[in-house]
């Protein structure tokens, strides 16, 4: 029984691979893959998409889709880079669907960034944190994706252009420029001067744009 | 040790564009449901045992269709299928008389005289009841006289019609 041990982490990506390709172990390399790299994915695709059970909707759409595409997988990209591209996708083409759907109701993803973390139950960063999940909204989701991917994941330009297909160029100047952006919005004072409170899963609730001390 | 250089490269690039921001810490807040992570591998593996039990719908027999290995015999399959429809049309709305031309017409009937019945005139319009019983029983030499008075006559949809 594979658990989320931090050995099964560790497990090298050839391992993982050997496994898939055989089907007696296919299903073990399955899961170890998936203890592997379903947080680092799980957190690209909830920044993007803010809420945990979007966010648990393409992290499984995302790992369905590895399942389909892994006797496919031609090894020549990383398997974590490929990872993170598919999920990428998946997120992309959520946010769209969404924005279309949004475009004829009103609903829940059509509240601002700010609205969406103070109902969440499961987020529990701080103001800071909390202000700078709100100005990335501000940003173009596919540069958003490319700040993500480097401020967060710590990812080379080089990575960053096999996960995009982007030129490392391009990678650079979309990313200086989100920066740019980003830090001017943080200057600014929060919208409200009314404190947004959180809910916690704890069932605590506290301030989030209050001042840091 | 790369990692660790790229890393440094990372934040040293950070602070020089966005001094503000790389002294914010970089976690996201985010949390998930108590044992979210330990019980999601299961839920994937159920949700892919459930869709694969699923019969497939058109739409991805359609898809596994435009799979490259399928792609060459999947087009030649649809160009056969779009030349025989295209043959048969044609087959069907094609008239033997509209794609012969005049002379072939004549030459059709002079070759063929005797294969007319006066009634086959009368009803063409080429000859009255009258003309027909006048010429009854007629000749080679008078049949050949009528078919030039109507091939002077030009009248192309007459020879048509005796078809």
């Amino acid at each position: 029984m594979i658990n989320n041990r931090e050995d099964v982490k560790e497990t090298p990506d050839e391992q993982i691979l050997s496994m898939l390709k055989k089907t007696a172990t296919y299903e073990l390399g399955f899961r170890t893959l998936m203890v592997k790299y379903q947080e680092r994915l799980y957190h690209h695709i909830r920044r993007l998409v803010t809420t945990h059970d979007d966010t648990d909707d393409v992290l499984q759409n995302t790992f369905v889709k590895v399942h389909r595409g892994i006797a496919g997988f031609r090894e020549q990209s990383g398997l974590y880079t490929w990872l993170y591209r598919i999920a990428t996708n998946e997120a992309l083409s959520f946010l769209q669907l969404r924005k279309r759907k949004s475009a004829l109701s009103l609903d829940y993803g059509d509240m601002a960034i700010h609205e969406k973390i103070a109902g969440d139950v499961f987020f529990d960063g701080d103001a800071a944190q909390a202000r700078l999940l709100t100005a990335l909204e501000t940003l173009p989701v596919k540069q958003r994706a490319v700040f993500n991917m480097r401020y967060y994941d710590e990812m080379g330009y080089e990575e960053m252009s096999k996960v995009t297909g982007t030129s490392v160029g391009a990678l650079k100047a979309s990313y200086h420029h989100a920066a740019k952006k980003v830090e001017a919005q943080l200057k600014e004072e929060p919208h409200t001067e009314t404190p947004v409170r959180t809910g916690r899963a704890d069932g605590e609730h506290r301030d989030i744009y209050e001042r840091e001390k | 040790m790369k990692e660790k250089n790229e890393h440094r490269e990372i934040r040293d690039e950070l602070r020089q564009i966005a001094p503000g921001l790389s002294e914010l810490k970089r976690e996201d807040g985010f949390t998930t449901p108590h044992n979210y992570f330990k019980e999601f591998p299961d839920k994937v593996l159920v949700k892919i045992a459930t869709e694969e039990q699923k019969p497939a719908s058109v739409l991805t027999w359609l898809q596994s269709l435009m799979r490259p290995r399928f792609v060459v015999a999947f087009a030649s399959v649809l160009v056969l299928i779009v030349a025989g429809v295209w043959y048969s049309r044609m087959q069907s709305t094609s008239d033997p008389i509209v794609s012969i031309t005049q002379d072939e017409a004549l030459e059709y009937v002079l070759d063929n005289l005797y294969d007319f019945t006066s009634d086959d005139l009368i009803s063409s319009g080429v000859l009255t009841e009258w003309d027909a019983t006048e010429i009854s029983p007629a000749s080679n030499e008078e049949y050949d006289q009528i078919i030039d008075e109507i091939i002077q006559q030009g009248n192309g949809e007459i020879i048509e019609v005796l078809f």
